[in-house]
């Protein structure tokens, strides 16, 4: 049930712009020692998508999430494998996400972390366009919310 | 009742007035999507005058294109769609600058002439580039989008503007629409303030 209102509760906070609807990570409840994982759901525009975190061309603009993780320490950031795309525009297939997809970032708590609520930061930097357009790159703050105990 | 003759007579007139309708609908089939023409005259706005730097630094004005058609193209490194656009542009300019065609990038790249230089170099761009940015883009209406281009007549009049990619022959003969049409006038270009 907790879960389920966490879940409700990321949702709420969703961020949308023309491309893309971002879900932060549910608010989560940690002890000190563990390791927590934070999802962030992305969710494309129909027809549209980003490029992924490594796009295959050195212009393109690689999907990027980055935390300002203290007091956690980021242990890792996982992106999902990309759909290879054939482009008019380069030789070779680029890698891009489209519908819905997770990043996932794991987090350390240390055991100085201080007890009670917090949150860190992240942005998310992203660069997408259909197959006649592109809007420019943006990037928008992500929040993972927590209860330390 | 009908002879033979009359029969064959009577089919072959139907099989003759088939052939026009047939010879339509091949057409129709047979033909690309039909390219609109550009703006009347009558409907056309100025253009916003600007400056804005080229790669060497120099400015590089709209006015300085008085009497010649200009393709004002938004666009940037990371824009797969421009990319598909620029050797199309590198076409016209090679073959319509003599007829008075001015090509004029507008970068968008947020990295400036670090990003922009290498690749206007390695692509061979043979018309002239300049720096855009966010004043630019709304004096413009505001180009949300890339790639964006505007062709202006030879009186510094927007005669279409283009948002997103669409074909070469699309542009071809938005060109060769505007490269016939004489200046009409001595007008200035509007000078927008930035």
């Amino acid at each position: 049930m907790l879960l389920l209102l966490s879940s409700l509760a990321a949702s709420a906070c969703a961020q949308s712009t023309t491309l893309l609807t971002v879900t932060p990570p549910a608010r989560a409840a940690l002890k000190r020692g563990e390791t927590v994982t934070a999802k962030v759901g992305i969710k494309i525009a129909p027809g549209f998508h980003v490029n992924s975190n490594a796009p295959l061309d050195e212009y393109l603009i690689p999907l990027r999430l980055t935390w300002q993780a203290a007091p956690l320490e980021l242990k890792d950031t996982v992106f999902p494998a990309p759909k290879m795309e054939k482009s008019d525009f380069s030789p070779k297939p680029i890698a891009v996400f489209d519908g819905s997809f997770e990043i996932t970032s794991k987090f350390a708590v240390p055991a100085s972390a201080p007890i009670g609520a917090g949150f860190v930061t992240g942005k998310l930097r992203y660069q997408g366009c259909n197959s006649t357009t592109c809007f420019p790159p943006k990037t928008i703050d992500v929040k993972f919310s927590y209860d330390l105990q | 009742m009908r002879d033979g003759y009359t029969k064959y007579m009577l089919a072959r007139s139907r099989a003759l007035l088939l052939i026009p309708a047939l010879v339509a609908l091949v057409a129709c089939v047979g033909t690309t999507k039909a390219v609109s023409p550009v703006k009347p005259e009558s409907q056309r706005k100025k253009a916003p005058e600007f400056t804005l730097k080229d790669s060497n630094g120099q400015p590089v004005k709209l006015s300085d294109f008085k009497g010649k058609v200009v393709l004002l193209n938004f666009w940037a490194t990371w824009c797969g769609p421009c990319k598909v656009e620029i050797p199309w542009f590198i076409d016209f300019e090679t073959r319509l600058r003599d007829k008075g065609l001015v090509v004029l990038g507008v970068a968008m790249d947020d990295e400036g002439w670090d990003a922009v230089k290498p690749y206007i170099t390695s692509k061979k761009v043979n018309y002239r580039v300049v720096m855009g940015d966010d004043l630019m883009a709304n004096l413009y209406g505001g180009v949300e989008s890339l790639p964006t281009t505007f062709v202006i007549d030879r009186d510094g009049r927007i005669a279409r503007t283009h948002i997103g990619l669409v074909s070469k022959s699309e542009y071809e003969n938005d060109l060769q629409q505007l490269l016939k049409q004489k200046s009409a006038s001595a007008a200035p270009f509007e000078l927008a303030g930035r």
